[in-house]
């Protein structure tokens, strides 16, 4: 196989990943759509008695977390290797911030359990849906850094670096729409 | 090469204050005790318009955007 068959092949093989990759977020998408119009056909109108400070403080860190999953992956793309490690850790390390934040605080806080009505179930199975995706992403940054620090990944080959980039993009476009529907919208019931 | 770097991380941050600030604006209209309900979820689709599109790259797929 010569250099220009190899780069054709990479390059078809990078459009079909591409493709594979936002099909399945798709798919995702739907089972994420399938929570949040439960959300609203059970709970209408009324959200349940979050944190509000801790809803926003935890809303920011995945923000800042996506930010800096794209200075990591644009970094890469650019062949800098330091600032894609330096970003890919710190999403990393915001990412488990996040976890605490939802999983091991705003659950003790939360004034009712999973089984509590509606309310505390559509709370529990979004919110813990959503943080399963979480912990999936921060393995797959914690691989994705580690070959990373192997320097296996180039400027010119990257694809597992935008492929985790996406997908952690895609947790934070799920919360996008998740923040409103448990912490923003309705009157508070408790 | 570091020109292109430089833009594509600056254009990050102005998407990613773009997104902060919706977010401030969107926490404030809930505490405010506005019933602005539609323009809650009009912003979340705005947000999620900015990541999909610039952070995630979407048209990559329609090979809009040069492969690595």
């Amino acid at each position: 196989m010569t250099t220009a068959d190899y780069r054709t092949e990479y390059k078809y093989k990078l459009g079909t990943n591409r493709l594979g990759l936002w099909l399945f977020l798709l798919s995702d998408s739907f089972f994420f759509g399938g929570l949040l119009v439960s959300r609203f056909y059970l709970m209408g109108n009324t959200r349940p008695h979050l944190e509000q400070t801790l809803g926003l403080i935890v809303t920011a860190v995945l923000l800042v977390s996506s930010f800096f999953m794209n200075r990591a992956e644009t970094a890469m793309a650019h062949g800098d290797q330091k600032t894609f490690l330096q970003g890919t850790l710190i999403t990393l390390v915001l990412g488990v911030g996040f976890l605490v934040g939802v999983v091991g605080v705003e659950w003790q806080l939360a004034p009712f359990g999973p089984n509590d009505g509606a309310h505390g179930a559509l709370f529990y199975m979004m919110t813990g849906m959503h943080a399963f995706h979480v912990l999936t992403g921060v393995i797959f940054l914690g691989i994705v850094y580690n070959n990373g620090r192997k320097g296996l990944y180039t400027a010119e080959k990257h694809w597992a670096v935008e492929a985790c980039a996406t997908y952690w993009h895609f947790i934070d476009v799920v919360w996008i729409f998740f923040y409103p529907a448990l912490y923003l919208i309705g009157t508070v019931v408790s | 090469m570091d020109d292109k770097k430089k833009q594509a991380l600056k254009f990050g941050v102005y998407v990613f204050i773009i997104l902060a600030v919706l977010t401030i604006g969107e926490y404030f209209i809930a505490v405010a005790g506005l019933p602005w309900w539609t323009a809650l979820y009009g912003i979340a689709i705005l947000k999620a318009w900015f990541v999909i599109q610039h952070y995630m790259h979407l048209p990559r797929l329609f090979g809009e955007e040069e492969k690595h």
